[in-house]
Parts: structure tokens; sequence; C-alpha cells
């Protein structure tokens, strides 16, 4: 009867799993593989015809001085990124833990940007920074902080707090919502006999608060690196790279290869080349996760 | 008495001084869509001013009108919810059996694809898009709207899989095994026991799915290349080139494609952030 049942159940599972299996097979599994695989290939967008040709295209990239400025321009925007999305939604899910009626409302205010299109929120603030009739130049010329106006995406000493305000207003709602989350599952009673005992509000987050939140910021950093590292919208929506190259990440650098020179093969080796290092973030995101898992029990 | 009073007073002022902080964060981080919105209203004279006012004259429509004339707007609009909303259907078909098989059933390789799903759940976009590119060009589908939809499921799926997998090990199992033992087969089981006791988590999955179908913009950008196939995303970003940037036509356009979004968040949004909390810290 058992073992009736499981086979039964071995048959409905194939069945209930086999789209899914699919789906993630032919959209997924297989054009990562094949990815990787066009690496070793001299493949151009405009002839049908290529040959492998080894290590070729990893023999290039390491003496393509723009492939370590993208790098160089990926590092530093993902620690741009990840240190001010950690900063502001950290602060701001400290502001909104408390009970007030009108908590919730400003909640919804603070995580909607998450949620909005990269195409509008980039265009909205490019007509911000717009050097004729944009508001940001109007007041600084108003205020004298400026004496002529600039629009901050077209000169290379601007255009990277001109990207990363965007960029962290676009993503710092998720660590908000996570550290939210987190900050609740502190156990009330702890922090109340802290305080009975004559504990200093300070004390109180150094000792209790951040302890019990540091896995969870552990995680959060690992996953935003993760994110940014590979993030594509906003970058190419507000400055596709320039001027001058100065913003050009490694996504970026990818997309024109590919989609701009054609070059499929060698787009191909750029892309294993980043997943190869994020591959050591994607593993300790794995570990931590199975870790979380176990603790639970 | 009089140090309740007092100690009452100072509670109500920190209140008060809260409330306005937080709304002073608020407009600050809402300014660039209040601008847009306030910009869409204004005529073109009132746009092009070198002392921009905070509001319009008076509420012009004539953006909007321009929009909808003179652009194809109403084509991008109707093709990204075409694909947004056939993705997303799509996806969660797909997502809701493999996840009841995840959590009630037995099988060889379950945890592997556990691990599988979350992996490609994170796994970068921009690398994925050669591959697929090259996939829909073999098989003649560029600049088709069912490119899209295959793309789109590369990132809705296993989102979806993850989601409802968290939520389905939630619901009591004895309500499962009650519904089996009474003599359904696991598919109605599904379909009558399972599915309407979880109706707001679905909707929740389904709306998001939706949204991330509708702001998609890498992949519209790639594979599309005919005026007719475009969606939103894309429908915006050629009101830049087309027209030197007319910031009205282009605020109005931004304004057009958020709707949707906030409509939908607000509706589910209590259940949304639960969610999406669970998803991203536990496997």
């Amino acid at each position: 009867m058992k073992i009736h049942c499981k086979k039964k159940s071995n048959a409905a599972a194939f069945l209930f799993m086999l789209p899914a299996v699919i789906a993630v097979l032919f959209i997924l599994v297989y054009p990562i593989i094949y990815g990787v695989c066009m690496g070793f290939t001299n493949r151009l967008f405009s002839y049908e015809a290529f040959s492998f040709i080894g290590i070729g295209n990893f023999v290039d990239i390491s003496k393509d001085p723009l492939f370590f400025k993208a790098f160089k321009n990926t590092l530093k925007m993902v620690s741009c990124l990840v240190f001010f999305n950690t900063l502001i939604g950290f602060v701001l899910a400290l502001l909104l833990n408390s009970s007030e009626r009108y908590i919730g409302f400003f909640r919804t205010m603070f995580f909607m940007p998450w949620i909005l299109p990269s195409a509008v929120v980039a265009f909205s603030f490019r007509w911000l920074y717009n050097d004729y009739y944009g508001l940001i130049n109007h007041m600084l010329l108003r205020l004298g902080i400026i004496e002529a106006a600039v629009n901050p995406l077209a000169v290379e000493n601007l255009v990277w707090p001109g990207v990363v305000i965007p960029s962290v207003w676009f993503s710092y709602p998720f660590v908000m919502l996570v550290m939210s989350a987190a900050l609740k599952s502190i156990d009330r009673n702890v922090i109340d006999a802290a305080r009975i005992d004559g504990a200093s509000a300070w004390q109180i987050f150094r000792e209790i608060t951040m302890p019990s939140l540091r896995p969870t910021l552990v995680m959060l950093v690992i996953l935003q690196i993760i994110w940014e590292f590979s993030s594509f919208d906003m970058i190419y929506l507000l400055t596709r790279g320039g001027p001058a190259d100065s913003t050009l990440t490694l996504s970026l650098y990818i997309f024109k290869r590919a989609f701009e020179y054609k070059q499929i093969g060698y787009a191909c080796a750029l892309a294993t080349v980043m997943f190869a290092v994020l591959s050591v973030f994607i593993f300790i995101y794995f570990r931590l996760s199975q870790r979380g898992d176990k603790d639970e029990g | 008495m009089k140090a309740r009073v007092r100690k009452r007073g100072v509670k109500s002022m920190k209140y008060a001084g809260k409330f306005m902080a937080l709304a002073a964060i608020a407009f600050i981080v809402w300014l660039p869509i209040i601008v847009a919105v306030v910009t869409s209203f204004k005529t073109r004279s009132e746009i092009v001013t070198a002392v921009p006012s905070l509001l319009p004259e008076s509420l012009n429509w004539n953006n909007y009108v321009r929009l909808f004339r003179v652009m194809k707007f109403g084509d991008y609009l109707m093709n990204s919810a075409l694909v947004a909303g056939f993705t997303a259907v799509i996806s969660l078909f797909v997502s809701s059996l493999a996840a009841y098989a995840l959590v009630w059933l037995e099988f060889r390789g379950k945890n592997a694809f556990i691990a599988l799903n979350l992996f490609v759940y994170i796994f970068p976009q921009i690398l994925l898009a050669i591959p697929l590119f090259l996939m829909c060009y073999g098989l003649g589908l560029l600049d088709t709207r069912f490119a899209l939809v295959l793309t789109y499921m590369s990132f809705i799926l296993p989102f979806g899989i993850w989601m409802l997998k968290n939520y389905f090990q939630t619901i009591s199992r004895e309500l499962v095994e009650a519904a089996l033992i009474d003599g359904c087969n696991y598919f109605q089981c599904l379909i009558h026991v399972v599915l309407p006791v979880c109706l707001p988590v679905l909707a929740t999955v389904l709306t998001y799915s939706f949204v991330l179908g509708w702001n998609e913009y890498m992949y519209a950008n790639i594979l599309i290349k005919s005026d007719s196939m475009r969606t939103v995303a894309i429908g915006v970003q050629t009101l830049v080139g087309n027209h030197g940037a007319d910031f009205g036509l282009l605020t109005a356009a931004a304004v057009v494609m958020i709707i949707p979004v906030i409509i939908f968040f607000i509706a589910v949004q209590r259940l949304f952030v639960g969610g999406l909390t669970m998803g991203s810290l536990k496997e």
C-alpha cells in the first residue's frame, strides 16, 4: 500500500514538475551553458560562420584596457550603491520601527520607488538634471551655489553622483523592507528587560539590536553585491557609459560588445569572466542560506 | 499631575516631530515623480522657461492627447499589457504546479531543483541576454511578442516558484491530506483545496509578475525592432530620440506608464511586502 502510494506520488510529481523543469532547462540552463561555450568562439553576429578559438578571447580580455576600466568602474559602482543603499535603507527602517498610526503610510511611500519602471525613473531624473529647464539647476543657480547651469550626466567629475543618486533612489527600498522585517522579529521582552536593568538606548542598540541584525545584514550585502554587480538599466538609460567611458561598467561593456560591435564571441567571454567573479558571491549566498535553514531547525 | 501633562506634551511634540521628519523625507523621495507629474500638465512654453514653476498654470491635458493621437502610445500599452499578462498567467500556472510538488510530493532531485531555482533566480540577467537573444534569433522569434514572453519567463518563473513554495509550506499538512483521503487526486487537491486558501498570495504573485514584465526594459530593447511591437518601456525611450526630448510628452508617457504599477501595488502591498521578505532571506 505504502509503496503503491509512493509510486503514484512519483508519477504525479513528474507531471507536476514537468512544465517547470522544461522551462528552466530551456530558458535558463541551456542558455547559460550555450553562452559559456560561445565565449570560446570568434562568432560575430553579422556572419553565420564561426570557429572555436580556444582561450583566445580570454587572452584578449587580459590585454583589454577597457575591460579593466569597466571592471574598476563596476567595483566602484557596487561599493557606492551597496554602501548607500544599506545606510539609507537601515536608517529608514529604524525610523519606521515604531507603532504610530501613520507609519504604514510612510512605509508605502518609501517603498514605492522599488517597483517603478527603470525607464521612468531614469527619465524623471534626466528631466530634473536638465541644464536648460531642469529644477535642480534652477534651484542651485538661485541659491548661488553654482554659477552656470550644468548637466551632471555630461560632465566627468559630476557624473558619478549623477548616476549614484537615481540608482540608490531606485534600490534602497529593498534594504529598508528586509531590515524592517528583521527589526520586528527582535524579541521586545529582551529590550524591555534591558531597559529595566538601566541600559541606555545606545547600549540596547549596540548590544541587542545590532547583533541580532547581523545575519540579515550580511545576507543583504551579499545579495546586493550580486544584483548591483550586474545592474544594467539605470546606467544605460542615464549615461550609456559616458562621458568618455567614465561610467562604463562590465554589464554595459558586455552589452556594447554584443549588440553594438556585434562581437558575440568576445561578449560571451566577457560575460563568462563576470560570472566567474560573481560565482564567488553566489557561492557565499548559497552557504549562508543553507545555514539559515539549519538554524531554523 | 503637572509632570504628567508635561510628559504628554513632550510625547506629542515628539509624535509631531517624527511625522514632520518622515513627511520631509517622503517629499524628497517623491520629488522626481512629483516634478514629472507636474511637468506633464504644463504647456510647452511653461516647460521651456528659465524660471520653472512648481505648479502648472492650469491642468493642461494636451500632452496626453498628443501622446495617444500623434504617437502610437496606445499600441505600446497594449503590447506591454499582452506580454506582461501572458507571462504572469503562464508563470503562475507552471509555478503553482511545481510548488505543489516541491512541498507535498516526494521525488528524487527535489533539493537539486530547489537549489537550481535559487541559482537561476539570482543569476544576472545581463549574462543571459546574449544567449537568449541568439536563441530567439535562431528560432526566428526576433521582433515578436512571443520572444518577450519567453525571455521574461526566465526571471518571473523562478520568482513565482520560490514565492509559492514558501507560501505553500505554511499551509497545514492536514488540510491537504484530508482532501487526498476524501478521494481527491493531486490535481483536484491543488485546484479545489490549496489554491482557494491562498488566493491573496496568488493575486500578489500574479500582480508582481505582471509589474516585472510591464517594467522590463533590457530584453525589450534588444529583441524588439519595429514600432508596432514596442512595449511601453522602450516606447518612452523613443520619445526622447525622435522628438528632441519633448519633456511634456515624455513625462506624460511616464505618468501613464506608472499608473497601473501604483494601483496594483497599493492593492496587494501588505501581502507582497511580507512575501518578498520571506522569499529573499530564506531558501
